[in-house]
């Protein structure tokens, strides 16, 4: 082997419309914050690479539309992804509620393998606003995290940015733990016989 | 990948059913001249088999019979073309060929129904040959390439004008979308499709709002500009027909406003992309450059050329022909330019779109974007996407993807992919092909500049049969027990090859082989012993190649199916070449060998003035020859200007829709005939002044030739290991 590539990584957005998966995700690549909002048409997608315990891994981040018209990529979609974002905004109960099916969704599409060992990670977003408009508390949402099998939970700011490359630090790393090598075999060698006889209009 | 079998099993049996009509209009119609009858073209170029000499006097019975109106018919055209009596031979082509075609093709039209024209083929072949000298009429299009097409456009319109370069190309930037439904009723399908297109109008209604914001951020990319290129250069009048040929099926198309905003909905952003002018963009889609063809032959720490680039550069953008192969999750493994996680953005764009066709239970072919065409080959897990401007047409690109498919398949073996994939769909693939992308450079280098791709043949090295047939029996005693293969080859040309009675060897896999010499150095130096899969033969598992050059250029390679036998082979090798030294043989194979470098002989050899090039393909043994490429071909671009004709000509000819067994091109740089019979397919290349009577006597003339050397040209007599027991 000439060198050893870097691990490229599948990280899935999910989440409510407007919970700001873009923003987190621009605020992460680009270091850029737009107060203006714009609707995710399908999906975006956005490359970056990080330094996960010295090792260097690619990211492929795969931002999705929250909006349920914008649902028609197909299952296929989904498929092999090495992480599962689930953002969720802290002042909006509904886009919180919404979470639980938003992880089934995924579950139900990705069809991971050891679907309860599938790394997700929680985002509450818009932690910049003020405090009276908050409508779930750390706690509740911690609470859920934990009921679900320890997801990690962040509270983020995508427009101050805060937290978002912690958040994103620890998606990597979930992610790379779900890089396992598989086992490589030697197939069993051929058994040449006249009866699986071939013939191909002659080469030669 | 052509089946060869299948293939010509078709064009038999076309053969068949069109024969007896045929004949008889051409006996009817056949003009008289002094040879005509005992060659008459109709009923050689479309009769199964070779006429066995034997028959001549029959034929020359008929002859006799001819009526003396077709003489007065046909007397105005006599003059074209006088050959000698003597000249007789079993399977050839005259001028009047393009005159009785009519006949043959009015056969055809009434089959396909593609061209009401009028059913009175003999006005048509009197129309035709006014505009016989037909290179005067296209040389004026200084700027185009004529297909005039045998009788198939009798009138001399041109029905079929494919521009490699030309300015027409870009005629419309609306993306025609073929898909592949799979057998699904119509009603369901259209079904599908509404649904599709109320989604997208929302979509594109969204969209509108959204358009400021995006345009000021300024992401647009190659996948968009692509697609929505011409309508801001205004080519939009001109009209859009970029279907493709090989999708006659006008239901599945889509419209092309529903791709665009398809292709709206799914784009990739770039981190560093969003101060990148627009109209460079447009800049690099009228660049004109060649494909650059970076491979370095170092293995160890190999880099390519273009790893630098990305989307970002021009000079990835500037790349005629791309390849991308990625996981069916949508992970890179690998693109031909440019480090492919760098545009993994894109492999996520190409998954997006292949999925969303898939949750219809559809699937993705093409994409045909102005210029551009987007092929896809789905083979699940993986998937190979091809983006080029090369004027290739679909089905030769889907045949490379196919081609880079097999050299995966052969480092790893189709059960194993699949194993992984089933155990982790999430697989980065790359780990485990790692160090092999240097024979998948190599391989998209190769389809560049070799034809034996094109033709699905191996390219023989012109040897003397004797000498072949001497080398073969000292390969033949040399069989040992886990001896399954034995070849000799040149790193493009096959000169033996030796194999069990029941296992012929399929040229697919013989290219991956080809492939294994060119991509790499390393085996010129010593004995090596890799684990190949050859897909062909059995996708299951590996076989082991012994590989050595036992001289210059001269490469011995021995298949094993035991993993273990390396000592073995090792004294096969030894002892065939004590065996060929000794017999002075090995020296004249090193000759051969390095004459062949160019191709082997030169195509003066022929005796046939104007000839500039041939290839030959006997379909019968799927080899093919061709003389070294002249002085006029020795640029990298006209070497490859040359190919693109070939393909095109290839191409036109094979068409699912409307395949030809004779076409007969006018070029700007050249003129060219192609002629197809269920044996062999010639494809002549002449000056482009050369008249088309010159063409058809020179061709002739090159068959008797080719003929007459068939024996140290190809090999014939394909000798297996039984016959030495």
């Amino acid at each position: 082997m000439a060198s050893r590539k870097k691990v490229l990584l599948k990280v899935i957005i999910l989440g409510e419309s407007g919970v700001g998966k873009t923003s987190l995700m621009n605020q992460y690549v680009n270091k850029k914050f737009s107060n203006q909002y714009k609707a995710t048409i399908g999906a975006d997608f956005l490359t970056k690479e990080v330094l996960v315990d010295d090792r260097l891994v690619t990211m492929q981040i795969w931002d999705t539309a929250g909006q349920e018209r914008f649902q028609s990529l197909g299952v296929a979609f989904y498929r092999g992804a090495d992480c599962c974002v689930l953002v969720y905004d802290v002042n909006n109960a509904k886009s919180f509620e919404t979470l639980e099916s938003w992880r089934d969704e995924f579950l139900i599409q990705a069809s991971p393998r050891g679907p309860e060992n599938f790394p997700f990670v929680v985002i509450g977003n818009k932690i910049d606003m003020e405090e009276s408009k908050r409508m779930i508390s750390q706690k509740r949402a911690m609470a859920w995290c934990q009921s679900k099998g320890n997801i990690p939970y962040f509270e983020t700011s995508a427009k101050e940015a805060i937290n978002v490359e912690q958040a994103f630090q620890t998606i990597a790393k979930n992610a790379l733990q779900q890089e396992v090598e598989v086992e490589i075999d030697f197939p069993d060698p051929i058994k040449i016989d006249s009866d699986t006889s071939k013939d191909f209009g002659c080469a030669c | 990948m052509k089946s060869p079998d299948s293939s010509s099993d078709s064009s038999n049996v076309k053969n068949t059913a069109l024969a007896p009509s045929q004949t008889g209009l051409a006996s009817l119609l056949s003009p008289v001249l002094p040879t005509s009858a005992s060659t008459s073209p109709i009923q050689s170029a479309t009769s199964p088999r070779l006429m066995p000499s034997k028959s001549r006097p029959t034929t020359a019975l008929v002859f006799d019979q001819r009526s003396d109106t077709q003489q007065v018919r046909h007397q105005r055209y006599n003059q074209q073309q006088h050959r000698h009596p003597s000249q007789q031979d079993t399977e050839s082509l005259s001028s009047d060929e393009f005159v009785l075609s009519p006949p043959s093709i009015a056969v055809k039209e009434s089959n396909l129904k593609e061209i009401n024209s009028s059913n009175q083929p003999v006005t048509h072949a009197l129309k035709g040959l006014a505009i016989t000298p037909s290179h005067m009429v296209h040389g004026e299009h200084s700027q185009q390439d004529g297909d005039s097409e045998s009788g198939d456009d009798a009138d001399g319109r041109l029905t079929d004008t494919d521009n490699e370069q030309g300015p027409e190309y870009d005629r419309t930037g609306i993306p025609i979308l073929a898909r592949q439904s799979q057998a699904r009723v119509a009603g369901s399908d259209r079904g599908a499709t509404t649904a599709t297109t109320t989604a997208l109008q929302s979509l594109r209604e969204i969209d509108e709002h959204d358009r400021e914001d995006r345009q000021s951020l300024g992401i647009e990319t190659r996948f968009r500009t692509a697609t929505t290129l011409t309508p801001d250069q205004d080519h939009s009048s001109e009209g859009g027909d970029s279907t493709t040929g090989s999708d006659p099926n006008p239901e599945s198309t889509l419209d092309a406003n529903q791709i665009q905003d398809k292709l709206k909905v799914l784009r990739p952003k770039h981190s560093n992309s969003n101060n990148r002018p627009k109209s460079h963009l447009q800049r690099t889609a009228s660049n004109k450059s060649y494909d650059s063809d970076d491979i370095s032959n170092n293995h160890g720490g190999y880099k390519k050329h273009s790893a630098n680039e990305d989307h970002t550069t021009t000079a990835w953008t500037s790349h005629r022909k791309h390849f991308f192969i990625l996981s069916s999750a949508g992970k890179p493994i690998y693109a031909r330019y440019g480090d492919e996680s760098r545009i993994s953005s894109y492999m996520g764009v190409i998954q997006a779109l292949i999925s969303f066709f898939a949750d219809n239970d559809d699937s993705l072919r093409c994409i045909n974007a102005g210029q551009h065409k987007f092929v896809f080959l789905l083979k699940s897990p993986l998937y190979l996407v091809c983006v080029s401007r090369s004027g290739e047409s679909e089905s030769q690109l889907r045949d490379q993807l196919g081609y880079l498919y097999s050299q995966i398949i052969s480092v790893l073996t189709h059960s194993q992919m699949t194993r992984i994939f089933e155990q982790r769909n999430n697989f980065d693939l790359r780990g485990l092909i790692g160090g092999t992308e240097i024979f998948l450079d190599s391989l998209g280098k190769l389809m560049n500049t070799y034809s034996g791709f094109m033709l699905g043949a191996i390219q023989c090295l012109t040897i003397p049969r004797e000498l072949r047939d001497r080398v073969g029996v000292v390969l033949g005693r040399a069989k040992c027990k886990p001896l399954l293969y034995a070849i000799l080859l040149t790193p493009t040309q096959l000169i033996t090859l030796l194999r069990p009675r029941t296992h012929s060897m399929h040229p697919s896999d013989l290219h991956l082989i080809f492939n294994l010499l060119s991509g790499s150095t390393t085996f010129e130096s010593s004995e090596s012993w890799t684990p190949i899969c050859l897909p062909k033969f059995n996708n299951k598992s590996f076989l082991h190649a012994y590989i050595c050059y036992i001289a210059k250029r001269v490469c011995m390679l021995l298949i094993s199916p035991d993993k273990d036998s390396f000592f073995e082979m090792s004294n096969v090798k030894q002892k065939v070449v004590r065996e060929l030294e000794a017999g002075g043989m090995l020296a004249s194979l090193e000759s051969f060998a390095a004459a062949g470098t160019r191709g082997g002989f030169a195509v003066g050899d022929t005796g046939i003035p104007g000839l500039r090039h041939f290839l030959y393909k006997s379909r019968t043994n799927v080899q093919y020859t061709m003389p070294e490429l002249s002085d006029l071909y020795t640029s990298l671009s006209s070497k490859k200007r040359l190919l693109r004709q070939y393909q095109h000509m290839n191409e036109r000819m094979h068409r699912k829709s409307r395949p030809l067994k004779l076409f007969f091109h006018v070029g700007e740089h050249e003129t060219m005939l192609g002629w197809i019979t269920p044996n062999f397919e010639l494809y002549a290349v002449f000056g482009p002044l050369v008249s088309k009577s010159a063409v058809v006597l020179m061709s002739n003339k090159l068959l008797k030739w080719i003929r007459r050397q068939e024996d140290n040209l190809l090999i014939l007599n394909s000798p297996s290991f039984e016959k030495f027991r």
